[in-house]
């Protein structure tokens, strides 16, 4: 039988250790991507293991019953909040779907610039999907990374994201389009030249 | 929709519902159709779609041996 958000509560509140190491294992890699990809390049990771620690204090205290990813990832936001530690530096503007055809085209929206194929087994290492993060405005960044990498529903998402789940939709595709075109970058810098 | 009716800014608009498998079956249809007859559009979807499959795989970072020892020292009872 599948271990429920409730059961590992009500396990964390009887002390179980256990718990608390099952809870990590599931949940850190992900609460750790979204401290690196919204924290200051420069600070420490206190923001993260504050984060932690009020989690598993707000379950002892019977605050947190449930949703629990949710409640790491609420709280890796307002640590960094707290903190001031938010990458606070400006981002562009975010990079289209990319070049068509006008209106006034006998082809119009069809391709102006053909997207040219990356090499055969080319795919972004983590460290470039963090890269790239990075360079899309931190809203959109922390959207793509509760929904995309966490996979929490709109509704779990609403506090983390500062936005209702009736209008996540709209901004996940305009944050998914910019990370494409960033990752095409960065996947054929990491090329080197295309012939 | 029809394939036939899709242009290829139309369909680089749609990438988004149709990695999440939200388009019904007449739509999706008709947007895999066009990346059949389409390269350019076959290419720019395979793009993304490697691209956010390893966003899906990036959170890998292992559990700090100190972070776990810190969590478990706070379920000891209060004094």
């Amino acid at each position: 039988m599948p271990v429920t958000d409730e059961d590992t509560c009500a396990r964390i509140g009887r002390g179980d250790a256990s718990a608390v190491s099952e809870l990590l294992e599931r949940d850190h890699a992900v609460a750790d991507l979204l401290f690196r990809a919204s924290s200051a390049q420069s600070v420490g990771d206190g923001a993260l293991k504050s984060a932690w620690a009020t989690l598993i204090e707000d379950i002892r205290s019977g605050l947190v019953t449930g949703c629990l990813r949710a409640a790491l990832l609420e709280r890796v936001i307002f640590a960094l909040d707290d903190r001031g530690e938010f990458d606070t530096a400006r981002t562009p503007a975010l990079p289209g779907r990319g070049a068509f055809l006008a209106a006034d085209d006998r082809w119009a929206g069809w391709w102006a610039d053909e997207p040219v194929p990356w090499p055969e087994g080319a795919e972004p290492t983590p460290a470039q999907v963090l890269t790239v993060l990075r360079r899309i405005p931190l809203s959109l960044r922390v959207l793509l990374v509760v929904r995309d990498v966490a996979h929490l529903p709109a509704a779990q998402a609403e506090r983390i994201v500062n936005r209702p789940s009736d209008r996540q939709a709209p901004a996940l595709e305009a944050a998914r389009d910019a990370y494409v075109a960033y990752v095409d970058e960065e996947v054929a810098r990491g090329c080197g030249p295309r012939t | 929709m029809r394939a036939a009716d899709m242009s290829c800014d139309l369909v680089a608009g749609l990438m988004s519902r149709w990695w999440d498998g939200v388009m019904d079956d007449r739509d999706r249809d008709a947007y895999e159709q066009h990346l059949l007859f389409c390269p350019p559009c076959m290419v720019q979807n395979d793009k993304a779609r490697i691209a956010l499959t390893a966003l899906a795989r990036a959170a890998r970072e292992p559990v700090p041996a100190d972070l776990r020892r810190d969590l478990v020292a706070l379920l000891r009872p209060m004094p």
